[in-house]
Protein backbone atom coordinates (compact mmCIF):
# COMPACT_ATOMS: atom_id res chain seq x y z
CA UNK A 1 0.00 0.00 0.00
CA UNK A 2 1.53 3.27 -0.47
CA UNK A 3 0.45 6.43 1.14
CA UNK A 4 0.01 10.11 -0.15
CA UNK A 5 3.47 11.36 1.89
CA UNK A 6 4.77 15.18 2.26
CA UNK A 7 8.11 14.16 2.70
CA UNK A 8 10.54 12.18 1.10
CA UNK A 9 14.47 11.38 0.75
CA UNK A 10 17.05 14.10 -0.72
CA UNK A 11 17.58 12.82 -3.99
CA UNK A 12 21.42 12.43 -3.46
CA UNK A 13 20.71 9.99 -0.65
CA UNK A 14 17.93 7.99 -3.56
CA UNK A 15 20.67 8.31 -5.88
CA UNK A 16 23.10 6.32 -3.65
CA UNK A 17 20.72 4.14 -2.77
CA UNK A 18 19.91 3.33 -6.49
CA UNK A 19 23.56 2.88 -7.39
CA UNK A 20 24.49 0.77 -3.99
CA UNK A 21 26.25 2.82 -1.94
CA UNK A 22 24.29 3.69 1.03
CA UNK A 23 25.44 2.26 4.21
CA UNK A 24 23.32 -0.73 5.52
CA UNK A 25 21.30 1.24 8.24
CA UNK A 26 20.38 4.18 5.63
CA UNK A 27 19.67 1.67 2.72
CA UNK A 28 17.28 -0.40 4.90
CA UNK A 29 15.87 2.93 6.16
CA UNK A 30 15.18 4.17 2.46
CA UNK A 31 13.69 0.55 1.46
CA UNK A 32 11.31 0.54 4.13
CA UNK A 33 10.14 4.54 3.33
CA UNK A 34 9.89 2.93 -0.79
CA UNK A 35 7.18 0.26 0.84
CA UNK A 36 5.39 3.45 1.52
CA UNK A 37 5.98 5.61 -1.59
CA UNK A 38 5.58 5.28 -5.70
CA UNK A 39 6.94 8.49 -6.45
CA UNK A 40 10.29 7.49 -5.10
CA UNK A 41 10.06 3.61 -6.62
CA UNK A 42 9.67 5.71 -9.43
CA UNK A 43 12.76 7.95 -8.53
CA UNK A 44 14.56 5.18 -8.05
CA UNK A 45 13.92 3.15 -10.85
CA UNK A 46 15.41 6.74 -13.03
CA UNK A 47 18.23 6.46 -11.28
CA UNK A 48 18.74 2.95 -12.02
CA UNK A 49 18.31 3.73 -15.74
CA UNK A 50 20.86 6.15 -15.31
CA UNK A 51 23.16 3.32 -13.69
CA UNK A 52 22.72 1.73 -16.68
CA UNK A 53 23.91 4.56 -19.01
CA UNK A 54 26.63 4.83 -17.11
CA UNK A 55 27.26 1.39 -17.44
CA UNK A 56 27.91 1.83 -20.88
CA UNK A 57 30.98 4.39 -20.20
CA UNK A 58 32.77 2.70 -17.94
CA UNK A 59 36.26 1.59 -18.95
CA UNK A 60 36.38 -2.17 -19.70
CA UNK A 61 38.45 -4.84 -17.99
CA UNK A 62 39.41 -8.29 -20.45
CA UNK A 63 38.07 -10.97 -18.87
CA UNK A 64 40.35 -14.07 -18.28
CA UNK A 65 40.50 -16.48 -21.57
CA UNK A 66 38.33 -19.21 -19.63
CA UNK A 67 35.89 -16.65 -18.35
CA UNK A 68 32.95 -17.10 -20.73
CA UNK A 69 33.93 -20.96 -21.27
CA UNK A 70 33.06 -21.29 -17.85
CA UNK A 71 30.27 -19.70 -17.75
CA UNK A 72 29.13 -21.67 -20.80
CA UNK A 73 29.65 -24.71 -19.01
CA UNK A 74 27.80 -23.66 -16.21
CA UNK A 75 25.00 -22.52 -18.67
CA UNK A 76 24.93 -25.88 -20.11
CA UNK A 77 24.85 -27.56 -16.86
CA UNK A 78 21.95 -25.86 -15.79
CA UNK A 79 19.83 -26.26 -18.90
CA UNK A 80 20.81 -30.10 -18.64
CA UNK A 81 19.16 -30.53 -15.12
CA UNK A 82 16.14 -30.63 -16.89
CA UNK A 83 15.80 -28.05 -19.79
CA UNK A 84 13.98 -25.27 -17.43
CA UNK A 85 16.02 -22.58 -15.15
CA UNK A 86 16.94 -23.24 -11.72
CA UNK A 87 15.31 -20.99 -9.02
CA UNK A 88 17.44 -22.33 -6.18
CA UNK A 89 19.10 -18.91 -5.75
CA UNK A 90 16.32 -16.82 -6.32
CA UNK A 91 13.84 -15.10 -3.73
CA UNK A 92 16.08 -16.14 -0.93
CA UNK A 93 13.94 -14.11 0.82
CA UNK A 94 10.28 -16.28 0.39
CA UNK A 95 12.04 -18.68 2.92
CA UNK A 96 12.20 -16.07 5.38
CA UNK A 97 8.96 -16.32 7.98
CA UNK A 98 6.42 -13.94 6.65
CA UNK A 99 5.62 -11.88 9.80
CA UNK A 100 2.33 -10.24 9.52
CA UNK A 101 2.53 -6.80 11.25
CA UNK A 102 0.52 -3.78 10.62
CA UNK A 103 3.23 -1.32 11.84
CA UNK A 104 6.03 -3.05 10.64
CA UNK A 105 6.66 -3.43 6.41
CA UNK A 106 7.71 -6.87 4.83
CA UNK A 107 11.23 -4.81 4.51
CA UNK A 108 11.31 -4.84 8.46
CA UNK A 109 9.90 -7.42 10.07
CA UNK A 110 10.58 -10.23 7.77
CA UNK A 111 14.50 -9.32 8.24
CA UNK A 112 13.83 -8.99 12.15
CA UNK A 113 11.94 -11.99 12.48
CA UNK A 114 9.56 -10.40 14.78
CA UNK A 115 6.15 -8.32 14.87
CA UNK A 116 6.48 -4.97 16.86
CA UNK A 117 4.93 -6.48 19.56
CA UNK A 118 7.65 -8.28 20.74
CA UNK A 119 10.54 -5.80 19.88
CA UNK A 120 12.66 -6.03 22.68
CA UNK A 121 12.46 -2.51 23.91
CA UNK A 122 15.03 -0.81 26.42
CA UNK A 123 14.28 2.04 28.48
CA UNK A 124 16.43 5.05 27.15
CA UNK A 125 14.91 8.24 28.97
CA UNK A 126 11.50 8.84 30.35
CA UNK A 127 8.82 8.26 28.03
CA UNK A 128 11.48 6.95 25.41
CA UNK A 129 12.23 3.30 24.31
CA UNK A 130 15.15 1.91 21.85
CA UNK A 131 15.64 -0.99 20.19
CA UNK A 132 18.74 -1.20 18.13
CA UNK A 133 18.59 -3.29 15.16
CA UNK A 134 21.58 -5.82 14.24
CA UNK A 135 23.54 -4.86 11.48
CA UNK A 136 26.00 -7.49 9.93
CA UNK A 137 28.57 -5.26 10.69
CA UNK A 138 29.62 -2.02 12.54
CA UNK A 139 30.64 -0.05 9.71
CA UNK A 140 27.26 0.06 8.12
CA UNK A 141 26.15 2.42 10.68
CA UNK A 142 23.39 2.74 12.99
CA UNK A 143 19.93 1.76 12.59
CA UNK A 144 17.30 1.94 15.96
CA UNK A 145 13.77 1.96 16.45
CA UNK A 146 12.49 4.07 18.43
CA UNK A 147 9.17 4.66 20.53
CA UNK A 148 8.08 7.42 22.09
CA UNK A 149 5.61 9.24 23.84
CA UNK A 150 3.00 12.02 23.20
CA UNK A 151 4.60 15.32 23.88
CA UNK A 152 7.83 13.96 24.24
CA UNK A 153 11.28 15.07 22.40
CA UNK A 154 14.70 13.04 22.38
CA UNK A 155 17.74 13.22 23.96
CA UNK A 156 20.80 14.92 22.36
CA UNK A 157 22.90 12.67 20.63
CA UNK A 158 26.18 12.73 18.89
CA UNK A 159 26.75 11.72 14.90
CA UNK A 160 28.54 12.55 12.02
CA UNK A 161 27.21 12.25 8.20
CA UNK A 162 23.69 11.66 7.00
CA UNK A 163 20.91 10.70 9.31
CA UNK A 164 17.25 9.73 8.69
CA UNK A 165 13.96 9.21 10.07
CA UNK A 166 11.30 7.63 9.28
CA UNK A 167 8.04 7.53 10.72
CA UNK A 168 6.49 4.20 10.87
CA UNK A 169 3.43 4.95 13.86
CA UNK A 170 2.06 8.10 15.19
CA UNK A 171 3.71 11.67 14.41
CA UNK A 172 5.87 14.32 15.10
CA UNK A 173 6.92 18.13 14.71
CA UNK A 174 10.00 20.59 14.34
CA UNK A 175 10.68 23.43 12.52
CA UNK A 176 10.30 21.98 8.91
CA UNK A 177 6.76 20.36 9.47
CA UNK A 178 4.96 17.32 10.54
CA UNK A 179 5.57 13.83 9.53
CA UNK A 180 3.15 10.90 9.67
CA UNK A 181 3.37 7.16 9.29
CA UNK A 182 5.67 6.52 5.30
CA UNK A 183 7.28 10.31 6.08
CA UNK A 184 10.95 10.87 5.62
CA UNK A 185 13.32 13.55 7.40
CA UNK A 186 16.85 13.41 5.38
CA UNK A 187 19.26 15.82 7.50
CA UNK A 188 22.67 15.87 7.58
CA UNK A 189 24.78 17.30 10.68
CA UNK A 190 24.78 20.78 9.72
CA UNK A 191 21.00 20.78 10.44
CA UNK A 192 19.70 21.63 13.74
CA UNK A 193 15.86 21.54 14.71
CA UNK A 194 13.92 20.16 17.65
CA UNK A 195 11.09 17.52 16.67
CA UNK A 196 8.25 16.94 18.89
CA UNK A 197 6.20 13.87 19.34
CA UNK A 198 2.66 15.18 18.52
CA UNK A 199 -1.13 13.36 19.07
CA UNK A 200 -2.45 10.68 21.03
CA UNK A 201 -0.81 7.44 20.61
CA UNK A 202 3.08 6.27 20.69
CA UNK A 203 5.53 7.32 18.10
CA UNK A 204 7.48 4.78 16.61
CA UNK A 205 10.03 5.88 14.37
CA UNK A 206 13.11 3.47 12.54
CA UNK A 207 16.44 5.85 13.10
CA UNK A 208 19.16 5.44 10.33
CA UNK A 209 22.93 6.41 11.05
CA UNK A 210 25.57 6.80 8.77
CA UNK A 211 27.92 6.50 11.98
CA UNK A 212 27.26 4.84 15.46
CA UNK A 213 25.54 7.28 17.30
CA UNK A 214 26.63 8.55 20.40
CA UNK A 215 24.15 8.95 23.67
CA UNK A 216 25.61 12.47 25.15
CA UNK A 217 22.84 12.67 27.78
CA UNK A 218 19.39 12.28 28.67
CA UNK A 219 18.26 15.90 28.66
CA UNK A 220 15.43 17.29 27.34
CA UNK A 221 17.34 19.20 24.31
CA UNK A 222 16.81 17.79 21.13
CA UNK A 223 18.94 17.98 17.92
CA UNK A 224 18.68 16.38 14.51
CA UNK A 225 15.50 15.07 12.62
CA UNK A 226 13.56 13.13 15.64
CA UNK A 227 16.49 12.95 16.98
CA UNK A 228 19.59 14.21 15.76
CA UNK A 229 21.71 11.85 17.60
CA UNK B 1 39.66 12.97 -12.86
CA UNK B 2 38.19 15.26 -14.98
CA UNK B 3 39.74 14.20 -18.11
CA UNK B 4 39.52 10.53 -17.10
CA UNK B 5 35.59 11.59 -17.02
CA UNK B 6 35.41 13.77 -20.43
CA UNK B 7 37.05 11.00 -22.17
CA UNK B 8 34.45 8.87 -20.92
CA UNK B 9 31.75 11.08 -22.18
CA UNK B 10 32.86 10.95 -25.50
CA UNK B 11 32.38 6.62 -25.59
CA UNK B 12 28.78 7.59 -25.03
CA UNK B 13 27.82 8.13 -28.81
CA UNK B 14 25.32 7.73 -31.41
CA UNK B 15 26.54 3.58 -32.02
CA UNK B 16 25.76 3.07 -28.34
CA UNK B 17 22.03 4.57 -28.41
CA UNK B 18 21.83 1.86 -31.71
CA UNK B 19 22.77 -0.50 -29.64
CA UNK B 20 20.29 -0.15 -26.92
CA UNK B 21 17.53 -2.23 -29.12
CA UNK B 22 19.75 -4.38 -29.89
CA UNK B 23 20.87 -5.45 -26.24
CA UNK B 24 17.23 -5.65 -25.36
CA UNK B 25 16.78 -8.25 -28.79
CA UNK B 26 19.30 -10.37 -27.57
CA UNK B 27 17.50 -10.44 -24.18
CA UNK B 28 14.44 -11.42 -25.43
CA UNK B 29 16.62 -14.28 -27.55
CA UNK B 30 17.92 -15.43 -24.48
CA UNK B 31 14.48 -15.62 -23.04
CA UNK B 32 12.25 -17.22 -25.81
CA UNK B 33 14.59 -19.54 -27.37
CA UNK B 34 17.51 -20.12 -24.64
CA UNK B 35 19.85 -18.40 -27.27
CA UNK B 36 23.44 -19.46 -26.77
CA UNK B 37 24.73 -17.53 -29.10
CA UNK B 38 22.60 -14.24 -27.90
CA UNK B 39 24.02 -15.23 -24.47
CA UNK B 40 27.56 -15.41 -25.73
CA UNK B 41 27.70 -12.29 -27.43
CA UNK B 42 25.59 -10.19 -23.80
CA UNK B 43 28.79 -11.57 -22.25
CA UNK B 44 31.21 -10.68 -24.37
CA UNK B 45 29.56 -7.07 -24.48
CA UNK B 46 29.23 -6.92 -20.70
CA UNK B 47 30.92 -9.10 -18.98
CA UNK B 48 34.18 -6.57 -19.08
CA UNK B 49 32.23 -3.23 -18.36
CA UNK B 50 30.91 -5.08 -15.14
CA UNK B 51 34.08 -5.86 -14.84
CA UNK B 52 35.23 -2.76 -15.29
CA UNK B 53 32.71 -1.00 -12.69
CA UNK B 54 33.61 -3.52 -9.85
CA UNK B 55 37.55 -2.75 -9.95
CA UNK B 56 36.37 0.78 -9.85
CA UNK B 57 33.88 0.27 -6.87
CA UNK B 58 37.28 -1.22 -5.23
CA UNK B 59 36.28 -4.89 -5.91
CA UNK B 60 39.83 -7.39 -6.16
CA UNK B 61 39.95 -8.69 -9.82
CA UNK B 62 39.31 -12.26 -8.64
CA UNK B 63 36.06 -11.25 -7.35
CA UNK B 64 34.95 -8.70 -9.86
CA UNK B 65 35.71 -11.48 -12.64
CA UNK B 66 33.79 -14.27 -10.33
CA UNK B 67 30.67 -11.42 -9.88
CA UNK B 68 30.69 -10.12 -13.91
CA UNK B 69 30.25 -13.96 -14.51
CA UNK B 70 27.55 -14.55 -11.58
CA UNK B 71 25.92 -11.28 -12.92
CA UNK B 72 25.33 -13.32 -17.12
CA UNK B 73 24.79 -15.63 -15.62
CA UNK B 74 21.82 -14.40 -13.46
CA UNK B 75 20.90 -12.42 -16.54
CA UNK B 76 20.74 -15.93 -18.13
CA UNK B 77 18.95 -17.51 -15.34
CA UNK B 78 16.41 -14.52 -15.24
CA UNK B 79 15.81 -14.17 -19.00
CA UNK B 80 12.21 -16.06 -18.93
CA UNK B 81 11.19 -13.48 -16.02
CA UNK B 82 12.49 -10.29 -16.58
CA UNK B 83 13.64 -9.85 -20.59
CA UNK B 84 10.24 -9.21 -22.23
CA UNK B 85 9.63 -6.96 -19.09
CA UNK B 86 12.72 -4.88 -18.91
CA UNK B 87 13.40 -2.07 -21.88
CA UNK B 88 17.19 -1.76 -20.87
CA UNK B 89 19.89 -4.51 -21.04
CA UNK B 90 22.19 -2.32 -19.39
CA UNK B 91 20.11 -1.02 -16.67
CA UNK B 92 19.31 -4.69 -15.63
CA UNK B 93 22.85 -5.26 -15.61
CA UNK B 94 23.60 -3.00 -13.80
CA UNK B 95 21.00 -3.80 -11.00
CA UNK B 96 21.87 -7.88 -10.77
CA UNK B 97 25.85 -6.36 -10.86
CA UNK B 98 25.02 -3.75 -7.48
CA UNK B 99 23.26 -6.19 -5.57
CA UNK B 100 25.52 -9.16 -5.96
CA UNK B 101 28.49 -6.50 -5.07
CA UNK B 102 26.44 -5.79 -1.91
CA UNK B 103 25.55 -9.77 -1.20
CA UNK B 104 29.43 -10.68 -1.72
CA UNK B 105 29.93 -8.02 0.89
CA UNK B 106 27.52 -9.11 3.61
CA UNK B 107 28.28 -12.18 5.87
CA UNK B 108 24.54 -11.39 6.38
CA UNK B 109 23.05 -11.61 2.80
CA UNK B 110 19.91 -11.03 3.30
CA UNK B 111 20.56 -7.34 4.40
CA UNK B 112 21.54 -7.41 0.69
CA UNK B 113 18.89 -8.95 -0.74
CA UNK B 114 16.25 -7.23 1.10
CA UNK B 115 16.01 -3.69 0.64
CA UNK B 116 16.11 -3.80 -3.63
CA UNK B 117 12.98 -6.55 -3.44
CA UNK B 118 10.50 -3.75 -3.16
CA UNK B 119 11.40 -1.56 -6.73
CA UNK B 120 12.74 -5.02 -8.42
CA UNK B 121 8.96 -6.37 -7.84
CA UNK B 122 7.83 -3.03 -9.21
CA UNK B 123 9.85 -3.25 -12.68
CA UNK B 124 8.06 -7.14 -12.85
CA UNK B 125 5.17 -5.20 -13.44
CA UNK B 126 6.09 -3.23 -15.87
CA UNK B 127 3.39 -2.83 -19.53
CA UNK B 128 4.82 -2.58 -22.57
CA UNK B 129 4.32 0.61 -23.43
CA UNK B 130 6.73 1.46 -20.10
CA UNK B 131 8.95 -0.79 -22.09
CA UNK B 132 9.38 0.94 -25.49
CA UNK B 133 9.01 4.44 -23.11
CA UNK B 134 12.55 2.95 -20.84
CA UNK B 135 14.26 1.84 -24.08
CA UNK B 136 13.42 5.83 -25.65
CA UNK B 137 14.56 7.15 -22.13
CA UNK B 138 17.37 5.54 -22.39
CA UNK B 139 19.03 6.96 -25.49
CA UNK B 140 18.00 10.35 -23.81
CA UNK B 141 19.63 9.60 -20.86
CA UNK B 142 22.54 8.57 -22.95
CA UNK B 143 22.25 11.88 -24.62
CA UNK B 144 21.63 14.52 -21.49
CA UNK B 145 25.07 12.62 -19.75
CA UNK B 146 26.91 14.63 -22.80
CA UNK B 147 25.48 17.49 -21.88
CA UNK B 148 26.01 18.01 -18.42
CA UNK B 149 29.28 19.97 -17.06
CA UNK B 150 32.25 18.12 -16.29
CA UNK B 151 31.94 18.76 -12.19
CA UNK B 152 28.80 17.31 -12.62
CA UNK B 153 29.34 14.13 -14.78
CA UNK B 154 32.75 13.50 -12.26
CA UNK B 155 30.26 13.54 -9.03
CA UNK B 156 27.86 10.83 -10.70
CA UNK B 157 31.01 9.12 -11.84
CA UNK B 158 32.33 9.05 -7.97
CA UNK B 159 28.85 8.00 -6.85
CA UNK B 160 28.30 5.36 -9.13
CA UNK B 161 31.37 4.05 -11.01
CA UNK B 162 33.87 4.69 -8.37
CA UNK B 163 31.39 3.74 -5.48
CA UNK B 164 31.81 6.03 -3.43
CA UNK B 165 29.71 7.63 -0.17
CA UNK B 166 28.69 11.03 0.39
CA UNK B 167 30.89 11.29 2.96
CA UNK B 168 33.95 9.49 0.95
CA UNK B 169 33.02 11.90 -1.32
CA UNK B 170 32.82 15.23 0.84
CA UNK B 171 36.31 13.53 2.16
CA UNK B 172 37.98 13.25 -1.50
CA UNK B 173 37.12 16.79 -2.79
CA UNK B 174 37.35 18.37 0.35
CA UNK B 175 33.88 19.67 0.19
CA UNK B 176 31.10 19.97 2.86
CA UNK B 177 28.46 16.94 2.83
CA UNK B 178 26.22 19.42 1.67
CA UNK B 179 27.78 20.55 -1.13
CA UNK B 180 28.44 17.30 -2.24
CA UNK B 181 24.91 16.33 -2.06
CA UNK B 182 23.41 19.40 -3.67
CA UNK B 183 25.98 18.89 -6.68
CA UNK B 184 24.54 15.41 -6.91
CA UNK B 185 21.34 16.89 -7.05
CA UNK B 186 22.33 19.45 -9.57
CA UNK B 187 23.60 16.95 -11.85
CA UNK B 188 20.19 14.79 -11.69
CA UNK B 189 18.28 17.49 -12.08
CA UNK B 190 20.14 18.27 -14.72
CA UNK B 191 19.51 15.11 -16.61
CA UNK B 192 15.91 14.83 -16.20
CA UNK B 193 15.25 18.53 -17.82
CA UNK B 194 16.16 16.79 -20.92
CA UNK B 195 13.99 13.88 -20.29
CA UNK B 196 11.38 16.08 -18.77
CA UNK B 197 8.70 14.85 -21.71
CA UNK B 198 9.22 11.66 -20.11
CA UNK B 199 8.59 11.73 -17.27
Amino acid sequence: MTYSLNHHPDEATLMSYANGTLKDSLRTLVATHLHFCEACQKEVRLLEELGGALLESVPEVTLSETCLEKALDCYDAIQLEDGSISHQDEHKLSSLPDVKDDILPPTLSRSLGMGVDDIPWHFMAPGIRCYKIPLPSKDQGDLRLLKIKPGHSLPEHGHGGTELTLVLQGAYKDEFGTYTRGDIQDVDDEVEHQPVTIGDEDCICLIAFEQQAHFKGLGPRLLQPFIGM
Amino acid sequence: MLNVSKSLKRQTGASQLAAVQYMAELLDKIAQHRDKEAFRELFVQYGPKVKGLLISQGTDVETAEELAQETLLTVWKKAHLFSSQKGSASTWIFTIARNLRIDRLRSEKIWGKMVYEIVDQASDEKKQDEIIEEQQRKKKLLDAMQHISEDQYAILELSYIKGLSHSEISEKLDLPLGTVKSRMRLAYGKIKERLKDDL
